[in-house]
């Protein structure tokens, strides 16, 4: 069931977006969620479509992988468009009892539902094309300056960066327990939701306690290896901007100037 | 070691550059998603210029003939990989001395074999110390000097051939001998005129020859 989830996974192949500086994807990926809530107009909407289109296009990730990652979400998503559709006051379409569907909430809801869709495909577009690593070495380069308010950047993203590492063992782990678990007559299956939550106690509580002792002996071995947090840290891969980026980076300027300044037309003609 | 007292905290971190610390579990000692990576982490802890942390990366890698491997993620090897992966990390630091804490206990044999070959590669061709703790008597006889440690303190030391010419001291210590020389030491108690402290076959088809001869 986690293998059918296909956001936050890395799609190999070999483009140039995948080979863009993390930073530039990091914060473009930002900027384009802006983007998404200041166009209000169907021109804004049109430059978007077509600023998403160009990049999945540049990405050479296949449209259907994309789409498959929606499915994960699309519970959201009608939510979403369910409330909006029934709960935004104005001019009535359709009534039923208390139920109505008015013209701004039908209008409103699309343009959500358009938004959100865009938001999941332009984040996860990020990770198709970002390896983890570079994402949270991305991440710790970005978030520097938050290192003087007392924020523990390089501590953070090393967490996460371990965090990533272990997810797979951690998962055949938990296989493992279960299975042994099983084998001594444990039955995860049947019951109501009570059970099945009372019978993952026998399940979490070893994987709790490997857990533990994983994280203690990967402290000794780190710190074996000299490590001593961030501090004279030098980097294996240091993230350098090629010119690449700086193109890349011209592009998202252009094309949040392009929104805003199609936002304060349509104002003006409004 | 190296003059410096290992139970003061400020020698701490001196010392843990000039030994290298192996550990038993092959997978929570590994700390990058990525083989490379994770070989570079010490030299990175240790403010090394990038350059030179990938010549490290990469002489290391090769010394411990995993160099093919480099980009894979350190879940698709198997354990005895992950160790020599293990093992060129602490490489990459460039160590004295490599500190083994029972390497090979969650390995299966090919496994064992391949890291102790590996091990004793690396003690010829870098010069690199090696100390190794082990329970498999098989991995002992390569050494140069051996000692049988009980509750915190030495109670043997020798070389292998010497530590294992006194099978009763090491059966009173609860400890096997390898197999070879347990058998030599069964034939001489039957009275066979087999030399103590056989440690290999070739040694014992030697002895048994030689005293197939003498009969004759």
């Amino acid at each position: 069931m986690i293998r059918d989830i296909t956001i936050g996974q890395y799609y190999p192949t070999n483009s140039i977006l995948h080979r863009l500086d993390p930073r530039v994807k990091l914060i473009g990926t930002f900027m384009f969620i802006i983007s998404l809530f200041l166009f209000q107009s169907l021109f804004g909407y049109i430059v978007v479509t077509i600023f998403l289109v160009s990049v999945i296009k540049l990405s050479k990730v296949p449209f259907g992988f994309i789409v498959k990652g929606l499915k994960a979400v699309i519970i959201l998503l009608l939510f979403t468009v369910f409330f909006n559709m029934f709960f935004t006051p104005g001019e009535t379409l359709w009534q039923f009892g208390v139920i109505k569907i008015t013209k701004e909430g039908l209008i409103n809801s699309g343009f959500m539902a358009i938004r959100l869709t865009f938001l999941i495909i332009g984040s996860s577009l990020m990770t198709f094309t970002t390896t983890p690593n570079q994402l949270t070495d991305g991440l710790e380069k970005v978030l520097k300056p938050l290192n003087h308010i007392k924020v523990p950047v390089h501590e953070i993203s090393m967490m996460m960066s371990i965090a990533l590492r272990f997810i797979p063992i951690l998962l055949e782990e938990t296989d493992k327990i279960m299975k042994a678990q099983m084998a001594r007559g444990a039955d995860f299956e049947s019951g109501g939701l009570l059970k099945r939550a009372k019978s993952l106690i026998p399940l979490l509580v070893p994987l709790f306690v490997s857990a533990f002792r994983r994280a203690n002996d990967l402290a000794m071995a780190m710190e074996a290896r000299c490590y001593r947090g961030g501090d004279g840290r030098t980097k294996m891969k240091p993230l350098r901007y090629h010119s690449r980026d700086y193109v890349a980076y011209l592009s998202l300027l252009l094309y949040l100037g392009a929104i805003i300044a199609l936002n304060i037309m349509i104002k003006k003609i409004v | 070691m190296n003059g410096l007292n290992t139970s003061e905290e400020k020698n701490l971190w001196d010392i843990r550059q000039s030994a290298g610390m192996v550990f038993q579990n092959p997978d929570n000692q590994i700390i990058a998603t990525v083989v490379e990576e994770d070989v570079g982490f010490g030299p990175e802890n240790l403010g090394i210029p990038t350059e030179e942390i990938w010549q490290r990366v990469e002489k290391s890698l090769e010394a411990v003939g995993m160099l093919e491997f480099r980009h894979l993620s350190p879940n698709k090897l198997s354990g005895g990989q992950k160790q020599r992966v293990a093992i060129a990390g602490i490489m990459a630091m460039k160590p004295e001395c490599i500190v083994l804490d029972e390497p090979t206990a969650m390995l299966d044999p090919n496994g064992r074999k391949e890291v102790i070959a590996t091990v004793r590669e690396l003690n010829k061709t870098e010069n690199v110390t090696v100390l190794l703790i082990t329970h498999h008597m098989d991995e002992v006889i390569f050494a140069d000097r051996v000692f049988v440690m009980e509750h915190g303190h030495v109670v043997m030391e020798g070389t292998p051939r010497e530590i294992f010419s006194r099978v009763e001291d090491i059966k009173r210590y609860r400890m096997d001998v390898p197999q070879v020389t347990e058998l030599a030491y069964e034939l001489s108690k039957e009275g066979y005129d087999i030399p103590a402290g056989l440690l290999t076959v070739e040694e014992l088809v030697a002895a048994i020859d030689t005293l197939k001869k003498s009969q004759k």
